[in-house]
């Protein structure tokens, strides 16, 4: 009993990655909450493939389920039913810890209030993901941040505290540390909900830059425009995932 | 840069949270500090006081028992000193007498005179300055009188004989007699005084009490009994050389006689050291508990980042610990020094010499303990239920707590809160905020209750031990005493007595010791009772009203009735009504049938006789050695005075006084001694009382920063700072006058409990049980005040926050 806790709170070996697996891959994902006022479904059957490398937005109205469907992925929830394969590895499957370990290393989260620690400097912030994941040497660390936070366009700011900070550079911030540990997916939940339009296409072209270095984008937005400068927009209504718009979109390859 | 490779981010974060909010980190420091300190004083002024005290009294080689009797000669310690199983045995002779102390006033004072100061074997008395040994009149004074008396080395003393001549005696040095029971508790000043000196104070050259110690093989364990048997041996032995014997003294082998008063206070001490580390660990989980709920969100993004739950859950205890260390830091020299304060305070009260600061590892050891272990494993709980937060909760707080689903208890509260419609909407809300969090309001409960129980309770034990003291005062209907050296004719004595201006009533009585005997045989003298002494009133006495507890008091036709007290029957459970008493007086055997059992008030074990019988049974027919007297005036002072004149007179008149008690006087002392335990407990009760206030502070400012948004709203539609400032005030009221509620109900049994405890330490006896209600009184006073004071800085800190800062507060 305590032997199987114990496991439980420190065994964080991961299975093996499936190769030659789709860098995202939803399988009939169902989600369904209890609450006071009786069962709601957020999610009915979800079928989603992302190629490695896509920047895919994810659109739909508020309450239609789209953050529920980032939540899959990134494992910060489970599905009801139905399976998540990331990167080859079948998220749904994993205990909180080993998905606490994988997300680390495998996905970058952002989100729409930056959520960056309040005591720590920006740098710090950055270093943090690096730091539980003791991914790159020690010394290294605040080299490859200070890295990050150049691409990102905020190393003038490193050592200051996040509340002193604008908002776009809090959230240029918060996508370094996404970064922090080179993960193949980033995911990212109305990341310019709280910017000004200027500063809201800045990061979406930080993001396509991003994608064309390889990364796999996840995007959670309601508007529109910003969506059709992805590389692909799915759109989800009522739990469900639309049919594919063949819609324009600007070239980014 | 190289600066960030020494501590990674994480530790920067648990640093950052240390010294980011002060407030915080020194209301849980202060916490733990408390319990520390408490824990820490505690046992290294025990170990410090069992370590002074055991050396001062082995030091003295002191005696396993001491017999007191009339005097008698140095022919009769050499036989007791041959006797099977005594090892030493040293005479000394004890002058009760009177002299004046530096203020002018006349106090009763013991002179000891001690045949050869070089050759002591048995209670050996020190020399700590001056002459030595004390040469013909002179005198030497005890350490512990020299505050009593007021005077110095080489100033003169006056004393009065016992025949009323007065005479000088002149102090050449001071004493340490470690085996004496010292001023403060006796309520005498000791002073020493060699056989010469004996003749100037109109004394033979005698001896009257022998201190002997006995072979290591006649002892077993602690045990007293068989130094009793070795004493009644010596007791006999007296008696057969012709000498009435008083009393025998048996002590606890290796035990300092205030032992008993030690261990209550050291009881109280451990009390009061293990109720302030439980609070202060209440407070910490509260504190802890709250230092995650604020940081819910920060904890998932933590984990949202790839964090796991046992790295989180160790960067909390290691928070924790860092609290500890930095507590271990502030209480372990303030213990340390608090237990300096208190040996020295009680070297001084118990007259023994204080070996000197020590700090051993063991007390390190303890605190280290209590400041670490304690705190870390009270903190595993709420820690590990904070972070097992999932991401997805803590990134939809939105910093307004979520009400949870009303329990039972909500709506209850409701209904009652409904009842009282002309409530005004903020006052709802603090009655309603106050039930929110229900585990931080039974943790807050806890500790203010506890508090609040031993605060009550100590007041109580504090008004049961006056009550104790006037119920055995109430027993006593004369307001001074005389004793002499020998028996008079009472018709004599009053008739003296009575010439005395200001004494409304004299009435004299047969006084004398003896041993009560299970039976005739000769052989139950080896057995028989602890001496107890023997009082012949007459039947119909006004002077003394002992409490009946069964059968009936003297009446005229009594012969050979006895009543007994409850403190003599614990010695000779035997004694029951109608049974029949063998009592051995000097050499005599006489038997009674007991007619009564009375209570007995902190007069040590007592036998009644009728007075007219017993007289004539001790061939003393209308002899008496003591007299009690009523004095016309209820005046303190002129009582005092009354004696004094008394005493004049009846030495002039050639009676031989051995001794007068006023009282009030006795009273007066019994109280003095009363009040250094009462002091402790106040001083006890007042850092509990602290620890609860310091509670409710940490809980009302968790409140606050809680409820940060709360806040915000209330601003942005309208609110003053005041009406703010108000909901935070009322709701620790609430919190205030709830504990008091249950405070109440608790401290009565505990009082109890509490005051029963300490006089069968104390006094050997249970205590008689009163409430105080005046306690209850202070209490609600002080948790009202405690509460406004508690929530004044916390409700401060809610007001001075603009809307934008809450709005946008993280």
């Amino acid at each position: 009993m305590l032997g199987k806790w114990l496991s439980g709170l420190i065994g964080v070996d991961l299975p093996q990655p499936r190769s030659a697996a789709a860098a995202v891959e939803l399988l009939s994902v169902r989600k369904t909450y209890v609450t006071g006022a009786g069962e709601f479904e957020a999610l009915k059957g979800i079928q989603l493939q992302v190629a490695a490398g896509e920047f895919v937005a994810v659109v739909g109205k508020s309450g239609s389920g789209k953050s529920t469907l980032i939540n899959m992925i990134t494992g910060i929830d489970r599905p009801t039913e139905g399976e998540v394969w990331v990167a080859g590895i079948p998220v749904h499957t994993l205990t909180e810890n080993q998905i606490a370990v994988w997300r680390g290393r495998t996905v970058g989260v952002v989100f729409q209030f930056f959520q960056l620690l309040p005591t720590l400097t920006v740098l710090e912030n950055v270093m943090l993901p690096m730091d539980f994941c003791n991914m790159y040497d020690r010394l290294e660390r605040p080299e490859r941040a200070m890295r990050l936070l150049e691409m990102v366009g905020v190393s003038e700011q490193a050592h200051k505290l996040p509340a002193n900070l604008s908002g776009g550079q809090q959230q240029r911030v918060a996508i370094a540390r996404s970064l922090a540990n080179d993960p193949p997916l980033l995911v990212a939940d109305e990341p310019t909900g709280n910017l000004d339009s200027r500063t809201a296409t800045a990061v979406i072209d930080l993001f396509k830059e991003l994608a064309t270095r390889g990364k796999t984008i996840l995007m959670v937005t309601h508007d529109n425009d910003l969506a059709r400068r992805s590389g692909r927009i799915v759109t989800v209504y009522d739990g469900q995932v639309m049919a594919p718009d063949v819609m324009e979109t600007d070239s980014y390859a | 840069m190289l600066k960030y490779s020494m501590i990674t981010p994480r530790w920067r974060k648990v640093l950052a949270d240390l010294w980011g909010n002060k407030l915080r980190t020194l209301l849980v420091v202060l916490s733990i500090s408390v319990g520390v300190f408490s824990v820490g004083m505690v046992y290294s002024s025990y170990l410090m006081f069992e370590r002074d005290l055991a050396l001062s009294w082995k030091s003295a080689a002191p005696a396993s028992a001491s017999v007191y009797a009339d005097p008698f000669d140095q022919d009769l310690v050499d036989s007791i000193r041959s006797l099977r199983g005594v090892k030493e045995a040293e005479g000394r002779r004890n002058v009760d007498l009177r002299v004046r102390t530096a203020g002018g006033e006349w106090r009763q004072m013991f002179l000891t005179a001690i045949p050869d100061y070089n050759k002591q074997k048995v209670n050996i008395i020190k020399s700590q300055t001056g002459a030595w040994p004390p040469g013909d009149g002179d005198v030497l004074l005890e350490r512990s009188s020299l505050s009593e008396l007021g005077l110095v080395t080489g100033e003169s003393i006056q004393v009065e004989t016992s025949t009323g001549r007065k005479r000088t005696l002149k102090i050449t040095g001071i004493v340490y007699d470690p085996s004496q029971i010292p001023s403060l508790f006796s309520g005498r000043s000791n002073g020493y005084i060699n056989m010469d000196t004996l003749e100037k104070l109109d004394e033979e050259r005698q001896l009257d009490q022998v201190n002997f110690v006995v072979e290591p093989w006649v002892l077993s364990g602690k045990e007293t009994a068989p130094i009793e048997a070795v004493g009644r041996r010596a007791w006999s032995k007296l008696e057969q050389g012709d000498t009435t014997v008083f009393w025998l003294q048996v002590n606890k082998p290796g035990e300092h006689p205030m032992q008993g008063i030690i261990n209550a206070l050291v009881m109280l001490l451990t009390v009061l050291g293990v109720l302030s580390l439980l609070l202060g660990t209440f407070l910490l989980v509260n504190t802890v508990s709250a230092i995650l709920t604020q940081q819910v969100r920060q904890v998932g993004i933590m984990k949202a980042i790839g964090a796991r739950r046992d790295q989180i859950l160790r960067m909390y205890l290691i928070l924790v610990g860092a609290y500890g260390v930095l507590a271990l830091v502030v209480a372990a020299p303030l213990g340390a020094l608090a237990a300096s304060a208190v040996t020295g305070f009680m070297a001084q009260v118990f007259n023994f010499d204080s070996g000197g600061f020590e700090l051993p590892p063991k007390v390190l050891l303890l605190e280290a303990t209590a400041a670490i272990v304690v705190p870390i494993l009270a903190a595993i709980w709420p820690i590990w239920r904070g972070t097992g937060i999932t991401v997805r909760e803590a990134v939809s707080d939105y910093g307004i707590g979520n009400v949870m689903s009303k329990g039972r208890l909500d709506t209850w509260i409701d209904r009652l809160l409904e009842r009282r419609s002309n409530l005004s909407r903020p006052i709802l809300l603090s009655l309603r905020n106050t039930f929110r969090r229900k585990g931080r309001l039974a943790l807050t409960l806890l500790t203010l209750t506890v508090a609040g129980t031993v605060f009550m309770a100590v007041f109580s034990i504090r008004s049961s031990l006056y009550s104790t003291l006037d119920d055995a005062l109430d027993y006593f209907h004369y307001d001074i005493s005389v004793g002499f050296t020998q028996n008079y004719r009472a018709t004599r004595i009053e008739h003296e007595v009575l010439k005395v201006p200001g004494v409304k009533a004299a009435e004299s009585w047969g006084f004398t010791s003896g041993r009560v005997l299970r039976n005739e045989q000769k052989e139950s003298e080896d057995d028989a009772s602890k001496n107890i002494f023997i009082l012949a009133p007459p039947v119909n006495t006004k002077m003394i009203q002992p409490q009946m507890i069964e059968g009936r008091w003297l009446i005229a036709e009594d012969e050979s009735a006895l009543v007994v007290n409850t403190e003599a029957l614990k010695d000779s459970p035997q004694l029951k009504i109608g049974s029949t008493a063998v009592l051995k007086i000097g050499t005599r055997k006489l038997k009674f049938t007991v007619v009564g059992i009375a209570k007995s008030t902190l007069t040590g074990p007592i036998v009644y006789a009728p007075y007219p019988w017993f007289t004539g049974a001790i061939q003393e027919t209308g002899g008496a050695r003591s007299v009690q007297i009523v004095a016309q005036s209820a005046n303190p002072q002129e009582q005092t005075d009354l004696g004094r004149k008394l005493e004049e007179h009846l030495k002039k008149n050639n009676l031989r006084v051995q001794n007068v008690d006023i009282t009030w006087e006795q009273k007066q002392r019994i109280r003095s001694q009363f009040d250094i335990l009462t002091v402790f407990l106040l001083i006890m009760a007042v850092l509990l009382a602290f620890v609860g206030a310091l509670g409710l502070m940490g809980t009302m400012g968790i409140n606050v920063l809680e409820r940060t948004r709360e806040i915000g709203i209330m601003r942005a539609i309208g609110a003053s700072s005041m009406a703010i400032a108000k909901i935070f005030v009322v709701e620790a009221l609430c919190i205030g006058v709830l504990s008091w509620l249950l405070g109440v109900v608790l401290a009565l049994p505990v009082a109890a409990l509490l005051s029963y405890q300490v006089g069968v330490l104390f006094l050997q006896s249970p205590l008689a049980f009163s409430f105080s209600f005046l306690g209850v009184g202070i209490w609600l006073i002080l948790s009202v005040l405690l509460s406004i004071f508690a929530s004044l800085l916390p409700a401060r800190n809610a007001t001075k926050l603009s809307v934008r800062e809450v709005l946008g507060y993280e």
